[in-house]
């Protein structure tokens, strides 16, 4: 995107019948650009390595919704179900979980037994059946759903920022931030706070050729606080460069653990190492 | 912000697997998905079997071109179906002869070249189970996962072993072969050679559906890393997907950008596209915006 439309224009690109993407959730904006640029829309797809297989896709040849990643793959059932205070599922004293039904938000769940889902977790089964309840694979992702069955991301449940009362997903938050036209890319955390318990702190990087300047500054929270309201990052850091995992996820565990002095664990998948540098500096 | 949904023509949509949602949903079955794949002569259900052998056994399909690895220098290295499986052969049989036995663990340190694809697929046909390896670690996120998954063989090349398993060489008491790929290595065995020595024929053993197949690394954006584990019957949904989802075809030429050294390098870069029957691309040089769209349209990339 950041090489623009005159790049893709040289090419010919006639041949190209389905793009698709995993990883990391598209947010809109990509999936509209590469519509107009490459004459194809984006179709994007979640799933996870444990799921060994895309469970749910904006399919080849069938309607798109940009930002959304689409519906469950045929022969996989998919179910929200309610959250607990950590933000996980809530697994009842019987082991039963709760079913959400129609346009709501939960985690996401899959219906054990499609041919792909991992068996195991290499020497830890206490790890690998934690991850299941019910008769459900629990996949950590907090979605919401709307009222024709499309899924769309809403942040990790254990990244999920508790601010004065609301439940920010993060993805969300980059996602606008995304739509301004000097922003590049956007992490978001939680930061501690005395009166709100978090607030929400973005770091971001410019489009070449935009100056870092405290007028930008302003200008974004204004942007972000118009389209979001009460979710809104209070601060907005900006960064020459952000951290992504290899797949290409901006590694919000990293921000934030830089960010507030914590461990930060396993950095094996960390892509580029001198942009965590950059961005505490 | 909501986008508006970008809808498709009804020619695209008649053609689609997927084309109408709720039918789909609705006449879909594993059961069903499962026989559209062959199985194995000798019982069972093995994913390399299904990804090269059946297509080689194919008069129509055998001479197809399975793989095709753009160099550094932006030539092309070209493997057809037939030579696939006679490579891929070549490797179980070099694996027997190692000693390697089912459910052990074969790790590759690769990044896209033909000895990946042969690699994978001769390690699945052993029915041992395949784990690939980011060729950007560092030494110790390689001796970590080594180590977490009992590794039996590792396959690299010198600069690869030189830059990043060297240094933990002496740590791996357990990895009993190290197999080098093109220029050697010292006190270290030749991939090469041993393909070269190995017979051209190989009948994959029964394979149960539930064997282990895969090993994945993950540990994303939480947490330290875990090894899940997959079956062979995951192919089943590798296929499903890649036809539903990619709405891939056997005249596709396909592109999977990602480094087979993560999971959707391997079940959508190597082992959906070849289940599939269609000719995969892939590039061994370090993204750039100009090269990857001269890839796309050099290459007449269809998906």
């Amino acid at each position: 995107m950041s090489a623009g439309p005159q790049e893709a224009a040289r090419h010919d690109l006639s041949a190209l019948r389905v793009i698709a993407s995993v990883g990391e959730p598209l947010n809109g904006e990509v999936v509209v650009w590469a519509n107009a640029t490459l004459g194809r829309p984006v179709h994007d797809t979640w799933w996870q390595t444990e799921t060994g297989a895309i469970m749910i896709a904006n399919f080849a040849g069938s309607e798109i919704r940009p930002g959304s990643m689409g519906r469950p793959v045929p022969g996989v059932e998919a179910g929200l179900l309610a959250q607990g205070r950590d933000g996980r599922a809530h697994v009842g004293h019987d082991g039963h979980v709760t079913v959400l039904e129609g346009a709501t938000q939960g985690e996401l769940a899959l219906r054990t037994g499609w041919p792909s889902m991992f068996r195991g977790y290499l020497a830890e089964p206490e790890r690998y059946a934690a991850c299941f309840a019910d008769g459900w694979y629990l996949t950590g992702d907090v979605v919401r759903r709307d009222e024709d069955g499309w899924y769309r991301f809403v942040g990790r449940a254990d990244d999920v920022i508790k601010s004065a009362g609301h439940l920010v997903g993060p993805f969300e938050v980059e996602s606008t931030l995304m739509r301004h036209p000097a922003v590049a890319e956007v992490g978001v955390i939680g930061v501690p706070d005395a009166t709100a318990g978090e607030v929400v702190k973005a770091f971001v990087t410019l489009r070449a050729g935009t100056e870092p300047t405290a007028r930008l500054n302003r200008e974004l929270l204004t942007f972000a606080r118009h389209e979001l309201g009460a979710v809104a990052p209070r601060s907005i850091a900006f960064a020459p460069a952000l951290p992504h995992t290899r797949s290409g996820k901006v590694m919000r565990r990293l921000l934030r653990a830089r960010e507030l002095g914590l461990p930060e664990g396993d950095l094996s998948t960390l892509e580029n190492a001198a942009a965590v540098e950059v961005v505490v500096s | 912000m909501v986008y508006p949904a970008i809808g498709t023509t009804d020619h695209e949509r008649r053609a689609a697997l997927v084309g109408d949602y709720a039918q789909a949903r609705r006449e879909f079955s594993w059961e069903h998905a499962r026989a559209d794949l062959t199985g194995l002569p000798a019982g069972g259900l093995n994913i390399a079997f299904e990804a090269v052998d059946r297509h080689a056994a194919h008069p129509g399909r055998r001479n197809r071109t399975a793989v095709r690895v753009i160099d550094r220098d932006g030539s092309a290295q070209e493997m057809t179906y037939a030579e696939l499986q006679h490579r891929s052969n070549r490797f179980a049989n070099v694996l027997d002869a190692l000693g390697v036995s089912a459910g052990q663990r074969v790790f590759t340190l690769l990044g896209p070249c033909p000895e990946l694809y042969v690699t994978a697929l001769g390690t699945l046909k052993a029915r041992a189970v395949l784990s690939p390896l980011f060729s950007g670690f560092g030494p110790e996120p390689v001796r970590r996962r080594l180590e977490l998954g009992d590794a039996a063989v590792l396959v690299t090349t010198a600069a690869l072993f030189r830059r990043t398993v060297a240094p933990i060489r002496s740590e791996l008491p357990g990895l009993r072969h190290i197999l080098i790929v093109g220029e050697g290595v010292a006190g270290e065995q030749s991939f090469d050679e041993l393909l070269a020595a190995a017979g051209v024929d190989h009948i994959i053993a029964p394979t149960d559906p539930e064997d282990p197949a895969l090993l994945h690394f993950t540990s994303g954006t939480t947490g330290t890393p875990k090894g899940a584990l997959h079956v062979h019957d995951a192919v089943v949904a590798h296929d499903a997907t890649a036809r539903a989802v990619l709405g891939l075809r056997p005249d596709d030429t396909y592109w999977c950008t990602a480094d087979p050294g993560w999971v959707t390098g391997i079940s959508y870069g190597v082992i959906a596209p070849l289940v599939v029957g269609a000719t995969l691309v892939a590039d061994s040089r370090d993204f750039d915006v100009r090269r990857w769209y001269q890839v796309l349209a050099d290459q007449r990339v269809t998906v």
